[in-house]
């Protein structure tokens, strides 16, 4: 196992004895030193009783010049400075609301001022509520918000979500240039004003279900190893004499009965891997059985990808299979292709999604002459919640220069329009969030690479750094 | 209360103290388990080649590796941290080892660092790895994050619980870095 070895392999490097001893005995003089000075000075108590003095003094003068400003007749009229205007003091009542009619006003304009509707709209409802059991004779006034509609025609009144806390990239990444990292056929486009974008709840903190990904019992994934060895070309009596074989991760003592075990356990049949997540893996090491060299890489990857689509369509079928590509740079420096299989049918937001959540990839040998994985995920979206009105490309760059992004680049670089240099709307896979909804990835160029130690690749290729900002307008973002 | 408090804050100032015999005064309760006036020795007994190792995959280097062991350990004694366990103390050192690694990849010192580099190598022996082509090397080529994180989990044997409170990230990402840490390591050994 590749823990054991690890171990085992990084064993044999021992702690210098003199490193030890020489930190013993600067510890010891530490400690010596540390007990003198609590031994004499006491500092943290110290530092306390200056406190406790300071704040005397501060109060005595706070006092005197209260007293000076003669501000005790209303101590909200406060001063600021000596030509100073007093500012108004803060009405000590709310405004009453005589009437039904006068509180129905007052909350359609309180909700007219966060969610501003046309003239020629008009508010449908007002709903008067009343609790019983408070037994202070209030009423609340709720105004029904399916009437509103905001100018540019999405509805207002949806809940506030929470967004994106942490990447879960690496932060950086390498290519020739920053065409390379998106996808060649990705639906969406800088260009397109996406005015809004479906929202789905994932409750990944209740569930652990991932964006886009179902969660599978151990039944449910055995069954569906099963299932997709079937569609893949196995007969079902060749499959009943496969054994179902549990994959444990490189935890735990190989029982799998440790929590991360579980938690990462895997079903095989055969040549087929199904995880908890979903995830189908199948080993296929097979060849097209007709000659489909192109002039270019993105001409093979896409004849290929044609064919091998046609071949195994049963396993994951679409209405209007399109091949996108973009390439990966591995740490040690070679490149691959990502190729997936999108559904194109549907809208722009089915579009969108197929291409970020639900398609199949496949992976190709390095001469691009061998289909060697097919990947795809069982799809699971969960609940939608609504349609969110989403920013600009513009206000999402304006976002990031404003510091409100995340992001896993481990040191701070320049943030500007310069070196900002690919914007791609996605909706992020596998991603720990309590709802499934698009975010502006942007890609910016980091060039003061020696100064933070990235010495990898830095001769032949440039390194970005990804930068999340959420799509939703913030007026729908918990802050 | 006021006043009492007061006497209090006053009664230690500039006088010697026993900290001993005034730590024996205080309540059971609010005794730390662990302090800084554990045995040094075995404290560096038990945790040297943690703090070692992990500085060492971070920052694949001995010389910092070495400089950073030495950080971690003075600091020790001089935090004031108490501790509730001796899960509690590990957990603080494991968490003050990756913030030095952190805090020398980020200093002025290191982008100069380049020149001085042949001389510190000479000062200290290279660390030679037993096997070149086994999975420490591998996992040394992986980018600092994912590194860490397989440490982590294959070497302290810690929970993906454990390790999201360590590095103060969720779960899940934590669970998404080690699988593809693990597909990454995977490929690199040649899919064994």
């Amino acid at each position: 196992m590749l823990k054991e070895k690890y171990k085992i392999e990084l064993k044999q490097l021992p702690v210098r004895e003199e490193l030890i001893r020489a930190t013993a005995r600067k510890m010891e003089r530490k400690r010596a030193g540390r007990q003198v000075v609590q031994r004499t000075f006491a500092p943290r108590r110290l530092v306390a009783v200056i406190s406790v003095i300071c704040l005397f003094a501060m109060t005595a003068t706070g006092v005197y010049a209260y007293q000076k400003n003669d501000l005790t007749a209303n101590p909200s009229t406060m001063m600021v400075g000596e030509d100073a205007a007093p500012i108004e003091p803060l009405p000590t009542e709310q405004p009453a609301l005589t009437s039904p009619d006068k509180a129905k006003e007052t909350t359609a304009s309180a909700v007219e001022q966060y969610f501003p509707v046309p003239e020629s709209t008009t508010p449908s409802e007002v709903q008067v509520k009343s609790d019983p059991q408070s037994g202070t004779g209030k009423e609340e006034f709720v105004l029904n918000m399916n009437g509103f509609l905001k100018p540019n025609g999405y509805v207002a009144g949806l809940p506030k979500i929470s967004s994106l806390q942490e990447a879960a990239d690496q932060g950086l990444i390498f290519a020739e240039h920053p065409e390379e990292i998106v996808g060649s056929k990705n639906p969406w486009f800088s260009g397109m004003q996406a005015e809004k974008l479906p929202v789905y709840q994932t409750d990944w903190s209740q569930s652990g279900k991932e964006t886009g990904s179902a969660v599978l019992d151990n039944e449910g994934m055995k069954a569906l190893a099963v299932q997709t060895a079937i569609d893949f070309g196995w007969t079902e009596d060749q499959v009943s004499e496969l054994e179902v074989e549990a994959s444990y991760a490189d935890a735990g003592n190989g029982n799998g009965d440790s929590d991360i075990e579980k938690e990462l356990l895997s079903y095989s049949v055969g040549n087929v891997t199904v995880s908890r997540n979903g995830e189908v893996e199948i080993a296929v090491s097979e060849e097209p059985e007709e000659d489909l060299q192109g002039v270019a890489d993105l001409e093979k990857i896409q004849n290929m990808a044609d064919y091998f689509y046609d071949r195994y369509r049963t396993l994951f079928p679409m209405q209007t299979p399109v091949c996108s590509v973009n390439s990966v740079w591995d740490f040690d420096g070679s490149k691959t292709y990502q190729v997936r299989m999108y559904d194109a049918s549907g809208d722009l937001a089915q579009q969108i999604l197929s291409y970020n959540l639900s398609y199949m990839s496949f992976e190709f040998d390095e001469s691009l002459t061998m289909l060697e994985t097919i990947r795809y995920r069982i799809f699971d979206l969960g609940e939608k919640i609504g349609d969110y009105p989403i920013i600009s490309v513009k206000e999402a760059e304006k976002e990031l220069l404003d510091g409100n992004y995340t992001t896993n680049v481990p040191f701070e670089t320049e943030l500007s329009t310069n070196t900002i240099k690919r914007v791609e709307l996605i909706y992020l896979k596998d991603a720990d969030l309590n709802y499934c909804q698009p975010m502006y990835r942007i890609l910016v160029e980091i060039s003061d690479l020696e100064e933070n130690e990235i010495q990898e690749f830095a001769d032949t290729l440039k390194c970005y750094g990804t930068y999340y900002v959420p799509a939703v307008h913030h007026e729908f973002l918990h802050s | 209360m006021i006043l009492k408090k007061f006497l209090f804050f006053m009664q230690p100032f500039g006088a010697m103290r026993d900290i001993d015999s005034e730590k024996g005064n205080e309540p059971f309760e609010n005794r730390p388990v662990y302090s800084r006036d554990d045995d040094i020795n075995e404290t560096l007994q038990r945790y040297s080649d943690m703090v070692y190792k992990l500085a060492f995959a971070r920052t694949k280097n001995q010389s910092d590796a070495e400089d950073i062991f030495q950080e971690v350990f003075l600091k020790y004694i001089s935090s004031g941290t108490s501790f509730e366990s001796e899960e509690h103390k590990k957990a603080w050192l494991i968490t003050v080892t990756i913030n030095q690694s952190k805090k020398l990849f980020s200093s002025a010192w290191i982008r100069h660092r380049a020149s001085l580099a042949d001389a510190a190598e000479q000062a200290v022996p290279p660390l030679q790895l037993a096997d070149e082509e086994g999975v420490a090397a591998a996992v040394l080529k992986l980018p600092a994050a994912y590194r860490l994180v397989i440490h982590l989990f294959y070497y302290e044997d810690l929970s993906l619980k454990q390790i999201s409170g360590i590095l103060n990230k969720k779960e899940g990402t934590v669970k998404s870095q080690l699988n593809r840490a693990r597909a990454l390591l995977k490929k690199e050994l040649g899919g064994t």
